[in-house]
Protein backbone atom coordinates (compact mmCIF):
# COMPACT_ATOMS: atom_id res chain seq x y z
CA UNK A 1 0.00 0.00 0.00
CA UNK A 2 1.44 3.34 -0.94
CA UNK A 3 1.27 6.28 1.36
CA UNK A 4 -1.50 8.05 -0.51
CA UNK A 5 -3.74 4.98 -0.32
CA UNK A 6 -3.03 4.63 3.36
CA UNK A 7 -3.97 8.20 4.13
CA UNK A 8 -6.99 7.92 1.91
CA UNK A 9 -8.25 4.89 3.80
CA UNK A 10 -7.06 5.50 7.30
CA UNK A 11 -7.02 9.17 8.10
CA UNK A 12 -10.65 9.29 9.31
CA UNK A 13 -10.01 6.37 11.65
CA UNK A 14 -6.81 7.98 12.90
CA UNK A 15 -8.69 11.23 13.49
CA UNK A 16 -11.32 9.44 15.54
CA UNK A 17 -8.74 7.56 17.55
CA UNK A 18 -6.74 10.70 18.19
CA UNK A 19 -9.83 12.65 19.18
CA UNK A 20 -10.90 9.98 21.64
CA UNK A 21 -7.36 9.99 22.95
CA UNK A 22 -6.95 13.73 23.31
CA UNK A 23 -10.56 14.75 23.86
CA UNK A 24 -10.16 17.65 21.45
CA UNK A 25 -10.73 17.39 17.74
CA UNK A 26 -8.56 20.34 16.80
CA UNK A 27 -5.65 18.91 18.74
CA UNK A 28 -6.25 15.49 17.23
CA UNK A 29 -6.16 16.98 13.75
CA UNK A 30 -2.90 18.68 14.53
CA UNK A 31 -1.48 15.52 16.03
CA UNK A 32 -2.56 13.27 13.16
CA UNK A 33 -1.19 15.67 10.57
CA UNK A 34 2.19 15.79 12.26
CA UNK A 35 2.32 12.04 12.70
CA UNK A 36 1.41 11.43 9.06
CA UNK A 37 4.07 13.87 8.00
CA UNK A 38 6.65 11.87 9.93
CA UNK A 39 5.23 8.60 8.69
CA UNK A 40 5.60 9.87 5.13
CA UNK A 41 9.30 10.27 5.64
CA UNK A 42 9.63 6.66 6.80
CA UNK A 43 6.90 5.08 4.75
CA UNK A 44 9.16 2.60 3.01
CA UNK A 45 9.96 1.11 6.40
CA UNK A 46 6.43 1.37 7.83
CA UNK A 47 4.76 -0.14 4.76
CA UNK A 48 6.96 -3.19 5.13
CA UNK A 49 5.74 -3.92 8.66
CA UNK A 50 3.13 -6.55 9.40
CA UNK A 51 0.73 -3.96 10.79
CA UNK A 52 1.50 -0.49 9.45
CA UNK A 53 -1.65 0.92 10.98
CA UNK A 54 -0.72 -0.30 14.43
CA UNK A 55 2.63 1.36 14.02
CA UNK A 56 1.09 4.68 13.06
CA UNK A 57 -1.39 4.39 15.92
CA UNK A 58 1.53 3.91 18.27
CA UNK A 59 3.12 7.03 16.85
CA UNK A 60 -0.06 8.89 17.73
CA UNK A 61 -0.04 7.53 21.27
CA UNK A 62 3.59 8.55 21.69
CA UNK A 63 2.81 11.99 20.37
CA UNK A 64 -0.09 12.27 22.78
CA UNK A 65 2.11 11.27 25.68
CA UNK A 66 4.52 14.07 24.75
CA UNK A 67 1.68 16.53 25.02
CA UNK A 68 3.63 19.00 27.10
CA UNK A 69 6.04 19.62 24.29
CA UNK A 70 3.18 20.15 21.90
CA UNK A 71 1.38 22.65 24.09
CA UNK A 72 4.33 24.96 24.01
CA UNK A 73 3.92 25.58 20.32
CA UNK A 74 0.16 25.56 19.97
CA UNK A 75 -2.52 27.86 21.19
CA UNK A 76 -5.80 26.77 22.77
CA UNK A 77 -8.71 26.55 20.37
CA UNK A 78 -12.37 26.55 20.88
CA UNK A 79 -13.43 23.03 20.15
CA UNK A 80 -15.87 22.34 17.36
CA UNK A 81 -19.21 21.25 18.67
CA UNK A 82 -21.36 19.56 16.04
CA UNK A 83 -24.98 20.53 15.85
CA UNK A 84 -26.88 17.40 16.65
CA UNK A 85 -30.58 17.95 17.18
CA UNK A 86 -31.77 15.83 20.04
CA UNK A 87 -34.96 13.92 19.50
CA UNK A 88 -36.99 12.94 22.48
CA UNK A 89 -35.68 13.95 25.83
CA UNK A 90 -32.31 12.28 26.11
CA UNK A 91 -31.29 14.95 28.57
CA UNK A 92 -30.16 12.49 31.19
CA UNK A 93 -28.08 10.50 28.74
CA UNK A 94 -26.51 13.67 27.40
CA UNK A 95 -25.73 14.88 30.88
CA UNK A 96 -24.09 11.57 31.76
CA UNK A 97 -22.07 11.70 28.58
CA UNK A 98 -20.86 15.22 29.25
CA UNK A 99 -19.95 14.24 32.78
CA UNK A 100 -18.00 11.30 31.45
CA UNK A 101 -16.18 13.54 28.97
CA UNK A 102 -15.27 15.86 31.81
CA UNK A 103 -13.95 12.97 33.88
CA UNK A 104 -11.99 11.64 30.93
CA UNK A 105 -10.33 15.01 30.54
CA UNK A 106 -9.18 14.83 34.16
CA UNK A 107 -7.28 11.59 33.67
CA UNK A 108 -3.51 11.69 33.49
CA UNK A 109 -2.43 11.09 29.92
CA UNK A 110 -1.08 7.61 30.48
CA UNK A 111 -4.23 6.50 32.28
CA UNK A 112 -6.37 7.94 29.52
CA UNK A 113 -4.28 6.24 26.87
CA UNK A 114 -4.65 2.92 28.68
CA UNK A 115 -8.42 3.30 28.93
CA UNK A 116 -8.75 4.28 25.28
CA UNK A 117 -6.55 1.45 24.11
CA UNK A 118 -8.55 -1.10 26.09
CA UNK A 119 -12.13 0.12 25.70
CA UNK A 120 -11.92 1.88 22.36
CA UNK A 121 -9.20 0.04 20.47
CA UNK A 122 -9.93 -3.26 22.22
CA UNK A 123 -6.32 -4.14 22.96
CA UNK A 124 -5.22 -6.64 25.56
CA UNK A 125 -3.13 -5.59 28.53
CA UNK A 126 -0.04 -7.04 26.90
CA UNK A 127 -0.64 -5.03 23.77
CA UNK A 128 -1.32 -1.88 25.77
CA UNK A 129 1.86 -2.46 27.74
CA UNK A 130 3.76 -2.71 24.49
CA UNK A 131 2.19 0.48 23.19
CA UNK A 132 2.87 2.42 26.37
CA UNK A 133 6.25 0.89 27.09
CA UNK A 134 5.40 -0.43 30.51
CA UNK A 135 4.61 -3.70 32.27
CA UNK A 136 1.27 -5.49 32.12
CA UNK A 137 0.78 -4.95 35.84
CA UNK A 138 1.30 -1.24 35.34
CA UNK A 139 -1.39 -1.21 32.68
CA UNK A 140 -3.82 -2.90 35.02
CA UNK A 141 -3.11 -0.48 37.83
CA UNK A 142 -3.39 2.50 35.48
CA UNK A 143 -6.75 1.30 34.23
CA UNK A 144 -7.99 0.52 37.73
CA UNK A 145 -7.14 4.05 38.85
CA UNK A 146 -8.74 5.50 35.75
CA UNK A 147 -11.96 3.56 36.26
CA UNK A 148 -12.12 4.81 39.81
CA UNK A 149 -11.81 8.39 38.55
CA UNK A 150 -14.43 7.73 35.91
CA UNK A 151 -16.63 6.17 38.58
CA UNK A 152 -17.45 3.27 36.35
CA UNK A 153 -19.33 0.26 37.50
CA UNK A 154 -20.84 -2.67 35.73
CA UNK A 155 -24.54 -3.29 35.26
CA UNK A 156 -24.69 -5.36 38.41
CA UNK A 157 -23.73 -2.34 40.43
CA UNK A 158 -20.29 -3.64 41.21
CA UNK A 159 -17.16 -1.67 40.38
CA UNK A 160 -15.36 -3.05 37.35
CA UNK A 161 -12.55 -5.33 38.36
CA UNK A 162 -9.71 -6.55 36.25
CA UNK A 163 -10.51 -9.85 34.57
CA UNK A 164 -8.38 -12.83 35.61
CA UNK A 165 -4.79 -12.74 34.52
CA UNK A 166 -5.23 -15.68 32.19
CA UNK A 167 -7.44 -13.55 30.01
CA UNK A 168 -4.54 -11.23 29.45
CA UNK A 169 -1.95 -13.70 28.29
CA UNK A 170 -0.25 -12.46 25.21
CA UNK A 171 -1.45 -14.01 22.01
CA UNK A 172 1.18 -16.22 20.50
CA UNK B 1 -21.40 5.65 39.71
CA UNK B 2 -22.28 4.94 36.13
CA UNK B 3 -21.90 2.10 33.67
CA UNK B 4 -19.57 1.31 30.82
CA UNK B 5 -22.14 2.33 28.26
CA UNK B 6 -21.61 5.95 29.24
CA UNK B 7 -17.95 5.59 28.38
CA UNK B 8 -18.88 4.27 24.94
CA UNK B 9 -21.31 7.18 24.54
CA UNK B 10 -18.47 9.56 25.34
CA UNK B 11 -16.27 7.86 22.76
CA UNK B 12 -19.01 8.14 20.16
CA UNK B 13 -19.44 11.82 20.91
CA UNK B 14 -15.72 12.36 20.43
CA UNK B 15 -15.91 10.44 17.15
CA UNK B 16 -18.66 12.79 16.01
CA UNK B 17 -16.43 15.75 16.79
CA UNK B 18 -13.59 14.15 14.88
CA UNK B 19 -15.86 13.59 11.89
CA UNK B 20 -17.01 17.19 12.03
CA UNK B 21 -13.45 18.42 11.78
CA UNK B 22 -12.66 15.92 9.03
CA UNK B 23 -15.72 16.99 7.07
CA UNK B 24 -14.98 20.68 7.54
CA UNK B 25 -11.40 20.14 6.49
CA UNK B 26 -12.47 18.18 3.45
CA UNK B 27 -15.04 20.76 2.43
CA UNK B 28 -12.60 23.62 2.80
CA UNK B 29 -9.73 22.06 0.93
CA UNK B 30 -10.82 22.49 -2.71
CA UNK B 31 -12.05 26.04 -2.23
CA UNK B 32 -9.15 27.41 -0.27
CA UNK B 33 -6.30 25.21 -1.29
CA UNK B 34 -5.43 24.95 2.37
CA UNK B 35 -6.03 21.28 2.84
CA UNK B 36 -4.52 21.26 6.28
CA UNK B 37 -6.90 23.67 7.92
CA UNK B 38 -7.17 22.61 11.53
CA UNK B 39 -9.94 24.64 13.05
CA UNK B 40 -12.63 26.85 11.63
CA UNK B 41 -12.02 29.76 13.96
CA UNK B 42 -9.39 31.23 16.15
CA UNK B 43 -5.66 31.50 15.71
CA UNK B 44 -4.06 28.73 13.76
CA UNK B 45 -1.38 26.88 15.69
CA UNK B 46 2.08 27.27 14.35
CA UNK B 47 3.35 24.14 12.71
CA UNK B 48 7.01 23.31 12.31
CA UNK B 49 8.23 24.63 8.99
CA UNK B 50 9.50 21.25 7.89
CA UNK B 51 6.14 19.63 8.43
CA UNK B 52 3.91 22.00 6.50
CA UNK B 53 4.77 20.96 2.94
CA UNK B 54 4.56 17.31 3.82
CA UNK B 55 1.24 17.63 5.57
CA UNK B 56 -0.17 19.64 2.70
CA UNK B 57 1.01 16.96 0.31
CA UNK B 58 -0.59 14.30 2.46
CA UNK B 59 -3.92 16.06 2.58
CA UNK B 60 -3.87 16.87 -1.10
CA UNK B 61 -3.15 13.26 -1.86
CA UNK B 62 -6.24 12.37 0.08
CA UNK B 63 -8.37 14.89 -1.74
CA UNK B 64 -6.96 13.98 -5.14
CA UNK B 65 -7.41 10.32 -4.39
CA UNK B 66 -11.14 10.59 -4.15
CA UNK B 67 -12.09 11.97 -0.81
CA UNK B 68 -15.61 10.68 -1.06
CA UNK B 69 -14.52 7.43 0.49
CA UNK B 70 -13.86 9.18 3.76
CA UNK B 71 -16.38 11.90 3.34
CA UNK B 72 -18.37 11.85 6.50
CA UNK B 73 -21.99 10.94 6.12
CA UNK B 74 -23.95 13.95 7.19
CA UNK B 75 -25.85 13.44 10.39
CA UNK B 76 -29.05 14.83 8.92
CA UNK B 77 -28.65 13.31 5.48
CA UNK B 78 -27.66 9.70 5.96
CA UNK B 79 -26.44 8.09 2.80
CA UNK B 80 -28.44 5.19 1.47
CA UNK B 81 -25.98 4.21 -1.19
CA UNK B 82 -23.69 1.24 -0.76
CA UNK B 83 -20.69 3.49 -1.24
CA UNK B 84 -21.69 5.61 1.71
CA UNK B 85 -22.97 2.71 3.66
CA UNK B 86 -19.53 1.46 4.48
CA UNK B 87 -18.76 4.54 6.49
CA UNK B 88 -20.09 3.45 9.85
CA UNK B 89 -19.81 6.94 11.16
CA UNK B 90 -20.58 7.88 14.68
CA UNK B 91 -23.47 9.90 13.37
CA UNK B 92 -25.10 6.68 12.32
CA UNK B 93 -24.46 5.34 15.75
CA UNK B 94 -26.54 7.98 17.40
CA UNK B 95 -30.22 7.70 18.07
CA UNK B 96 -30.71 11.27 16.94
CA UNK B 97 -29.39 10.57 13.47
CA UNK B 98 -31.30 7.37 13.08
CA UNK B 99 -34.61 8.60 14.30
CA UNK B 100 -35.71 10.60 11.25
CA UNK B 101 -35.31 7.64 8.92
CA UNK B 102 -36.74 5.34 11.56
CA UNK B 103 -39.95 7.31 11.45
CA UNK B 104 -40.38 6.30 7.81
CA UNK B 105 -40.01 2.57 8.45
CA UNK B 106 -43.05 0.30 8.61
CA UNK B 107 -44.70 -0.26 11.93
CA UNK B 108 -43.58 -3.86 11.88
CA UNK B 109 -40.13 -4.69 10.62
CA UNK B 110 -39.87 -7.40 7.99
CA UNK B 111 -36.46 -9.04 8.26
CA UNK B 112 -34.54 -10.65 5.40
CA UNK B 113 -35.88 -14.14 4.85
CA UNK B 114 -32.85 -15.61 3.16
CA UNK B 115 -29.24 -15.73 4.16
CA UNK B 116 -28.33 -14.29 0.76
CA UNK B 117 -30.47 -11.24 1.39
CA UNK B 118 -29.11 -10.82 4.89
CA UNK B 119 -25.55 -11.20 3.61
CA UNK B 120 -26.12 -8.62 0.90
CA UNK B 121 -27.46 -6.11 3.41
CA UNK B 122 -24.59 -6.74 5.80
CA UNK B 123 -22.06 -6.28 3.01
CA UNK B 124 -23.71 -3.08 1.83
CA UNK B 125 -23.63 -1.63 5.33
CA UNK B 126 -20.06 -2.69 5.98
CA UNK B 127 -18.94 -1.32 2.62
CA UNK B 128 -15.18 -1.01 2.55
CA UNK B 129 -14.86 -1.32 6.30
CA UNK B 130 -14.78 -5.11 6.26
CA UNK B 131 -15.68 -8.08 4.14
CA UNK B 132 -17.47 -11.23 5.22
CA UNK B 133 -17.27 -14.84 4.18
CA UNK B 134 -20.37 -16.80 5.14
CA UNK B 135 -19.83 -20.37 6.23
CA UNK B 136 -23.21 -21.27 7.75
CA UNK B 137 -26.66 -19.94 7.15
CA UNK B 138 -30.17 -20.59 8.30
CA UNK B 139 -33.26 -19.30 9.97
CA UNK B 140 -33.54 -19.22 13.68
CA UNK B 141 -30.01 -20.48 13.67
CA UNK B 142 -28.38 -21.22 16.97
CA UNK B 143 -25.53 -19.17 15.63
CA UNK B 144 -25.00 -17.14 18.71
CA UNK B 145 -25.13 -19.99 21.14
CA UNK B 146 -21.78 -20.70 22.72
CA UNK B 147 -20.68 -24.31 23.05
CA UNK B 148 -22.79 -26.50 25.22
CA UNK B 149 -19.65 -27.22 27.17
CA UNK B 150 -19.83 -23.69 28.52
CA UNK B 151 -23.42 -23.31 29.58
CA UNK B 152 -22.54 -20.33 31.70
CA UNK B 153 -22.02 -18.42 28.50
CA UNK B 154 -25.17 -19.39 26.69
CA UNK B 155 -26.48 -16.48 24.73
CA UNK B 156 -29.45 -14.32 25.38
CA UNK B 157 -30.75 -15.15 21.94
CA UNK B 158 -30.93 -18.81 22.78
CA UNK B 159 -32.71 -18.03 26.00
CA UNK B 160 -35.22 -15.54 24.71
CA UNK B 161 -36.03 -16.90 21.29
CA UNK B 162 -38.57 -19.67 20.69
CA UNK B 163 -37.26 -23.18 20.76
CA UNK B 164 -38.16 -23.88 17.15
CA UNK B 165 -36.17 -26.20 14.88
CA UNK B 166 -32.58 -25.24 14.34
CA UNK B 167 -31.64 -25.47 10.72
CA UNK B 168 -28.48 -25.03 8.75
CA UNK B 169 -29.05 -23.92 5.22
CA UNK B 170 -32.43 -22.94 3.79
CA UNK B 171 -34.91 -23.69 6.48
CA UNK B 172 -38.40 -22.95 7.63
CA UNK B 173 -39.33 -19.33 7.95
CA UNK B 174 -41.48 -18.86 10.98
CA UNK B 175 -44.01 -16.12 10.63
CA UNK B 176 -46.97 -15.75 12.89
CA UNK B 177 -47.76 -15.79 16.52
CA UNK B 178 -44.91 -16.06 18.91
CA UNK B 179 -44.64 -19.46 20.54
CA UNK B 180 -44.07 -17.58 23.75
CA UNK B 181 -47.63 -16.35 23.58
CA UNK B 182 -49.33 -13.66 21.51
CA UNK B 183 -47.68 -11.02 19.43
CA UNK B 184 -45.93 -11.38 16.13
CA UNK B 185 -42.85 -13.36 15.26
CA UNK B 186 -40.84 -13.64 12.06
CA UNK B 187 -37.80 -15.89 12.24
CA UNK B 188 -35.84 -13.86 9.70
CA UNK B 189 -32.45 -15.28 8.87
CA UNK B 190 -28.97 -15.73 10.24
CA UNK B 191 -25.44 -16.07 8.97
CA UNK B 192 -22.17 -17.23 10.46
CA UNK B 193 -18.71 -16.76 9.04
CA UNK B 194 -15.45 -14.90 9.04
CA UNK B 195 -15.13 -11.14 8.88
CA UNK B 196 -12.00 -9.49 7.54
CA UNK B 197 -11.39 -5.83 8.26
CA UNK B 198 -9.76 -3.53 5.73
CA UNK B 199 -6.48 -3.86 7.62
CA UNK B 200 -6.60 -7.64 7.38
CA UNK B 201 -7.79 -8.31 10.93
CA UNK B 202 -9.89 -11.47 10.86
CA UNK B 203 -12.38 -12.98 13.24
CA UNK B 204 -15.50 -15.07 13.45
CA UNK B 205 -18.90 -13.48 13.51
CA UNK B 206 -22.54 -14.39 13.63
CA UNK B 207 -25.52 -12.25 12.79
CA UNK B 208 -29.09 -13.12 13.57
CA UNK B 209 -31.89 -10.81 12.49
CA UNK B 210 -35.53 -11.45 13.18
CA UNK B 211 -38.66 -9.54 14.07
CA UNK B 212 -40.86 -9.86 17.14
CA UNK B 213 -43.66 -7.80 18.56
CA UNK B 214 -44.25 -6.59 21.10
CA UNK B 215 -40.64 -5.54 21.16
CA UNK B 216 -39.10 -6.55 24.43
CA UNK B 217 -35.93 -5.24 25.97
CA UNK B 218 -32.64 -6.51 24.61
CA UNK B 219 -30.80 -8.99 26.74
CA UNK B 220 -27.22 -9.66 27.64
CA UNK B 221 -25.50 -12.95 27.04
CA UNK B 222 -24.78 -14.84 30.20
CA UNK B 223 -21.25 -14.86 31.49
CA UNK B 224 -20.15 -11.65 29.84
CA UNK B 225 -19.66 -8.14 31.08
CA UNK B 226 -22.63 -6.34 29.61
CA UNK B 227 -24.63 -3.17 29.88
CA UNK B 228 -28.13 -2.48 28.64
CA UNK B 229 -29.50 0.91 27.80
CA UNK B 230 -32.70 2.31 26.35
CA UNK B 231 -32.31 4.78 23.52
CA UNK B 232 -34.43 7.92 23.25
CA UNK B 233 -36.34 6.38 20.34
CA UNK B 234 -37.26 3.40 22.50
CA UNK B 235 -34.71 0.97 21.10
CA UNK B 236 -32.98 -1.28 23.57
CA UNK B 237 -29.27 -1.94 23.28
CA UNK B 238 -27.15 -4.46 25.13
CA UNK B 239 -23.41 -4.37 24.63
CA UNK B 240 -21.27 -7.15 26.02
CA UNK B 241 -17.68 -8.29 26.25
CA UNK B 242 -16.79 -11.91 26.75
CA UNK B 243 -13.28 -13.18 27.30
CA UNK B 244 -13.09 -16.83 26.44
CA UNK B 245 -11.92 -18.60 29.60
CA UNK B 246 -10.64 -21.54 27.60
CA UNK B 247 -8.58 -19.65 25.03
CA UNK B 248 -5.88 -17.18 25.99
CA UNK B 249 -6.64 -13.85 24.42
CA UNK B 250 -10.02 -14.96 23.09
CA UNK B 251 -12.30 -11.95 23.00
CA UNK B 252 -15.86 -11.71 21.73
CA UNK B 253 -18.04 -8.65 21.58
CA UNK B 254 -21.79 -8.93 21.43
CA UNK B 255 -24.53 -6.51 20.59
CA UNK B 256 -28.18 -7.30 21.08
CA UNK B 257 -30.42 -4.61 19.73
CA UNK B 258 -34.22 -4.42 19.67
CA UNK B 259 -36.00 -1.65 17.83
CA UNK B 260 -39.55 -0.50 18.53
CA UNK B 261 -40.63 -1.88 15.14
CA UNK B 262 -39.66 -5.36 16.28
CA UNK B 263 -36.35 -5.64 14.45
CA UNK B 264 -34.14 -7.75 16.68
CA UNK B 265 -30.44 -8.14 16.17
CA UNK B 266 -28.06 -10.54 17.85
CA UNK B 267 -24.54 -10.15 16.58
CA UNK B 268 -21.26 -11.46 17.89
CA UNK B 269 -17.82 -10.70 16.61
CA UNK B 270 -14.67 -12.29 17.87
CA UNK B 271 -10.95 -12.49 17.37
CA UNK B 272 -11.40 -16.24 17.37
CA UNK B 273 -12.41 -18.29 14.35
CA UNK B 274 -15.74 -18.93 16.02
CA UNK B 275 -17.64 -16.34 18.02
CA UNK B 276 -18.77 -19.23 20.18
CA UNK B 277 -15.25 -19.51 21.51
CA UNK B 278 -13.01 -22.52 22.00
CA UNK B 279 -11.39 -21.94 18.63
CA UNK B 280 -8.20 -20.58 17.14
CA UNK B 281 -7.32 -16.97 17.81
CA UNK B 282 -6.94 -15.22 14.45
CA UNK B 283 -6.05 -11.70 15.54
CA UNK B 284 -5.29 -9.66 18.64
CA UNK B 285 -8.78 -8.17 18.55
CA UNK B 286 -12.06 -8.54 16.69
CA UNK B 287 -12.20 -7.03 13.19
CA UNK B 288 -14.62 -4.29 14.25
CA UNK B 289 -14.53 -2.06 17.28
CA UNK B 290 -17.51 -2.08 19.58
CA UNK B 291 -18.47 1.35 18.34
CA UNK B 292 -18.40 0.12 14.76
CA UNK B 293 -20.43 -2.91 15.75
CA UNK B 294 -23.08 -0.72 17.36
CA UNK B 295 -23.17 1.52 14.31
CA UNK B 296 -23.56 -1.61 12.19
CA UNK B 297 -26.78 -2.71 13.87
CA UNK B 298 -28.06 0.84 14.09
CA UNK B 299 -27.70 1.44 10.37
CA UNK B 300 -30.87 2.61 8.67
CA UNK B 301 -30.08 0.34 5.73
CA UNK B 302 -31.46 -2.75 7.44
Amino acid sequence: MDFGDYVHQRRPALMRFATVLTGQAWLADDLVSDVLARAFERWDHIAGLDQPHAYVRRMIVNEFLSFRRRRRRTAPHEDVEPYLPELGDGAEQRAERELMLARLSQLPRKQRAAVVLRYYAGLSDAEIASELGCRDSTVRSQIARALATLRLQDDAGQPIRPVPDRAFQEIR
Amino acid sequence: MTDLRTLYDAFEELERRADTVSAAEHAAAPATGDAVRLAPAGPRPERPRWAAPLVAAVALLVVAGGGTAWWRVSSDQPSRTPAGAGQLSASQATPSSNAPSRAATPATYVPPHTAAELTAKARAILGGLASITVTDTGTNLAASTPPSATPANSSAASRTRPASPVTIGPGPIIIGSSPTGGGYYDGGSAIVGIMTAADGTRGGFDLDLWSALPAGPSACDEGEHCTTSTEPDGSSLSVGTWRDPSVAGGLTWSVNYVRPDGASFAVHISNEASPKGESKVLAPRPPLTLTQLIAFVRSDLW
